[in-house]
């Protein structure tokens, strides 16, 4: 039985999704620089920025009942050593 | 036509006779793989959910897991995705009266930028290949030129004979009368040995 405290998966979840939401930033920085402000800069620009929103609100809404304070337990494995009675 | 981007300062009296991107189906076929890509793992939960009786209680370590790594793989496909459409809609051809400039975002940190004066073109040539580009009528534009980058591509655009005409019809209206003469290099002399 292994424990895992909530915050180490938390941190696992979270600080990838942070670091991809700051390339998402970087990417839509470029997109209005070099793209000019053609309807089909914004629109797209828009569409990807709705995108991520929808995205963090699912699993966080998905995510909300967990208890993290609480932890988990990993059941690892176990093997019957007991002889059957033949 | 779509609005040239202020970086490229458009002179007052240069007139811009094409501004385009590659043909769509360059960005098709990077989003039809994305839909596979993001479809299949779905399939397989659902598979496993209805023939295996997979299920995960709410709050369970399972159930946590897999909605944060697939909250993470979606995440990561969404922006992946939009960086291949910038890396299409950011790569453009734009063609004036004096000029051909080339733009081509090959990474999110890596832009190339290639300018040719209509003066120097040598030589234009159009090229469909392929099932695919011709039924869809896109294909390549080949520019010789004098410069220092001697060949232009213009790659997987729409139309591409009658771009290459475009090109042609506004090349010998600038060709200017102060050009410098070509040199013209004599072969070295190699001499023959007496037998």
């Amino acid at each position: 039985m292994i424990n895992i405290p909530g915050v180490i998966l938390k941190a696992l979840f979270f600080i990838p999704a942070l670091i991809l939401t700051v390339v998402s930033v970087v990417h839509v920085y470029h997109a209005w620089r070099y793209g000019g402000h053609s309807p089909v800069s914004v629109a797209s620009s828009f569409i990807f920025v709705s995108g991520l929103v929808v995205i963090w609100a699912v699993v966080w809404w998905l995510l909300s009942p967990v208890d993290w304070n609480a932890g988990f337990v990993w059941e690892t494995p176990t093997v019957n050593t007991t002889m059957p009675n033949i | 036509m779509e609005p040239v981007p202020p970086t490229l300062n458009i002179a007052p009296d240069e007139k811009v006779l094409l501004l385009t991107h590659r043909h769509w189906s360059a960005i098709g076929r990077s989003i039809s793989r994305g839909v596979i890509v993001i479809v299949i793992p779905l399939v397989i939960a659902g598979l496993m959910k209805r023939f295996m009786g997979w299920d995960l209680e709410v709050g369970s370590l399972g159930y946590t897991i897999l909605v944060g790594a697939g909250g993470l793989y979606v995440l990561f496909l969404w922006v992946l995705g939009y960086g291949f459409w910038l890396d299409y809609w950011l790569d453009f051809y734009l063609i004036t009266d004096r000029r051909i400039v080339e733009i081509e975002q090959a990474g999110l940190f890596h832009r190339t930028v290639s300018e040719q004066p209509l003066f120097r073109v040598q030589d234009v040539t159009s090229e469909v290949h392929g099932v695919a580009a011709s039924t869809l009528g896109y294909g390549n534009v080949y520019i010789q030129s004098a410069g220092e980058k001697e060949r232009f591509v213009l790659e997987e655009i729409p139309r591409p004979e009658k771009v290459a005409r475009m090109i042609l019809d506004a090349m010998p209206k600038n060709i200017p009368a102060d050009l410098p003469p070509v040199e013209q290099k004599k072969p070295p002399v190699i001499p023959r040995a007496d037998l």
